[in-house]
């Protein structure tokens, strides 16, 4: 059973921008110690606005380390504003996919870009115009608001139709998230 | 490259003689329950395997049921002694059934599917190095009581539980008692008889047989409910045509593994705590988890801080070296290894855990080769962890 790629174990075993980067602009970090996994990321930005230089530094599974390390190379060299929009989705492409039960580790990796870039604009994450809601499945709550816009309060069919809650822990971090943003949007009469 | 397997708790290589065995087993395709010379021969088989396993936990071949795993063999105690239209009065009366917060998920998952059908399942606690705290049973255990189940040896430590102490406390109060030995049974001697025990559990392929085939140790005047119905196979217990040729192969496995317990005992006891002595000794922030239990001599689960279990099994397996973790990124759960946390383990420890299991092959080369490969490995993630830049900052 391999459940990895080739790609992701070479990025594993041979990790591109380890370690920190002492002149660097915007740091983001992840995740914590009793989840298994951090992830620190920090990137350079130079006068025009582009990442000159990106590196990490990871606490986590072999697909945590490989993420990190493709999300280093897939930002150097871009402007910060194309790059903030590198999803979670891309780098589980380029990584030659990832089983389901990993996708997490792609959604920490755009989370701590999403910070770096905040930190480098001097902005806090909360601020984060459309924050990862599950991230076991990477699922925004855009995509979550949309469905429950469209008039669905059953937690098992917006789990049908956007994989939230569908995820490594079984739905036991964003459930309670979900259940209040269908309890905001339809009031308590449902 | 040469590879080195220390994956022994999870499956062991046949042995060649169980092979052989096997091949020979399979010339003989009658069904046992045939009266003419082909079922005779198939019968023939099967009831000299069950002597052999009969003989070496002292137990009566009738005792004996051949299932089709370990875990079959967990489900058809836990299942047949408590279900509704149970034969066995004790289960059917009392409503209360004690397991270990360690045991395996084939017994876990049991015990828990009985709480929907409205039995009580009390987690027994166990303490800092994996074994069951006596005093916390003691205070479980009523009159309510059907059934105990308590594993013999934990597969993830190697902890060793006080069977013959519960069997004690046990004893006279008509209260059910199994374990499961799959990790133990062919490794230390079980005498059921001396033990006083209802139900053993032992599966066939961690003792160089063929994987498929387990064994239900049944005391005689013990009742249970079949998990499959149908014919009269197994003393009416277990249907379905026997599988001759696992289970001639269980047989040899068993009586293989019986001749030169004391030795490979000694034997991989002494390489084991050389090889944590080195471990702890070259590794930095590597701790032995369960190291003041009594443990199984060829386990050993070592944490090593700061960085991830997963990551360091597919380090090693780059290296051609097979181990298992208990961190949760393996097994796709959010939750590292509930028996590590029943040990009141931090979740940051438990995820960094290895677990190493010697076997008939393993050698002091092998582990040689493993400590230099390890000793890469921690460098080269930890080099990459947070964490441990902020603990080489602190110190
Ligand atoms: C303690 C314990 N019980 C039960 C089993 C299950 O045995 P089997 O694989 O034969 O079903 C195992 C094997 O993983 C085990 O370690
Ligand atoms: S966070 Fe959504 S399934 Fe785990």
């Amino acid at each position: 059973m391999n459940q990895y790629s080739e790609i992701l174990l070479d990025h594993f075993r041979n990790p591109r921008n380890v370690g920190d980067l002492p002149d660097a602009n915007g740091v983001g970090e992840v995740g914590n110690e009793a989840c298994g996994d951090i992830m620190k990321l920090y990137i350079k930005v130079n006068d025009e606005g582009i990442i000159e230089d990106a590196r990490f530094e990871t606490f986590g599974c072999a697909s945590a380390i490989a993420s990190s390390s493709i999300a280093t190379e897939m930002i150097i060299g871009k402007p910060v504003e194309e790059a903030i929009h590198l999803s979670n989705k891309a780098i589980a492409d380029a990584l030659g996919g990832m089983p389901k039960h990993k996708l997490h580790c792609s959604v920490l990796a755009v989370d701590a870009l999403a910070r770096a870039v905040a930190n480098y604009r001097g902005e806090t994450v909360e601020d984060a115009p459309d924050p990862v809601i599950c991230h076991c499945m990477g699922i925004k709550k855009s995509a979550i608001l949309d469905v429950i816009e469209h008039g669905i309060d059953d937690l098992d069919e917006i789990a049908a139709r956007t994989e939230a809650m569908t995820g490594a822990c079984g739905g036991e971090r964003c459930r309670p998230v979900i259940e209040k943003m269908v309890k905001d949007f339809f009031g308590d009469e449902k | 490259m040469k590879r080195v397997y220390l994956d022994h708790n999870a499956t062991t290589p046949i042995h060649p003689e169980v092979k052989a065995a096997m091949i020979a087993a399979m010339e003989v395709f009658g069904n046992a329950s045939s009266h003419h010379s082909f079922g005779r021969e198939a019968h023939e088989l099967i009831e000299n395997a069950r002597k052999t396993v009969a003989d070496a936990l002292g137990a009566q071949p009738e005792e004996i049921i051949f299932t089709s795993c370990g875990s079959e063999s967990n489900n058809l105690v836990i299942k047949g002694v408590t279900c509704g239209n149970s034969v066995c009065k004790i289960g059917c009366e009392r409503s209360e059934v004690i397991i270990s917060a360690i045991e395996h998920p084939s017994v876990l998952n049991t015990a828990k599917c009985l709480q929907g059908e409205g039995k009580i399942v009390h987690l027994c606690p166990v303490n800092e190095n994996g074994v069951v705290k006596l005093d916390v049973l003691e205070s479980l255990i009523s009159d309510k009581t059907a059934l105990v189940s308590i594993m013999y040896a934990n597969n993830e430590t190697g902890a060793i539980q006080p069977i013959e102490e519960i069997a004690n406390m046990i004893s006279g109060r008509n209260i059910i008692f199994h374990t499961d030995a799959v990790q133990a049974f062919g490794k230390i001697p079980i005498n059921v008889k001396k033990l006083n025990l209802d139900f053993l559990s032992l599966s066939g392929h961690k003792i160089y047989g063929p994987k498929g085939v387990g064994v239900l140790y049944k005391k005689k005047l013990r009742k249970v409910c079949p998990l499959i119905h149908g014919g009269h196979h197994e003393f009416n217990l277990r249907a379905g045509t026997e599988n001759t040729v696992h289970i001639a192969g269980l047989g040899k496995a068993v009586e293989l593994c019986i001749a030169d317990m004391d030795s490979e005992w000694q034997r991989l006891g002494e390489l084991r705590n050389w090889f944590e002595a080195e471990v702890v000794h070259r590794i930095p922030d590597s701790i032995v988890n369960g190291a003041d239990a009594d443990r199984m001599a060829h386990t050993s689960n070592i944490s090593f801080r700061y960085i991830e279990g997963e990551s360091i099994l597919y380090d090693l397996d780059f290296d051609g070296i097979a181990v298992s973790t208990g961190s949760a990124c393996s097994s796709g759960s959010l939750e590292p290894s509930h028996v590590l946390l029943a040990m009141g383990m931090d979740h940051g420890r438990a995820h960094s855990s290895i677990r190493f299991s010697l076997g008939r092959s393993t050698t002091k080369e092998d582990l040689v080769c493993t400590l230099g490969a390890l000793e890469r490995t921690v460098t080269r993630l930890r080099n990459m962890s947070p964490l441990w830049k902020d603990r080489i900052k602190k110190a």
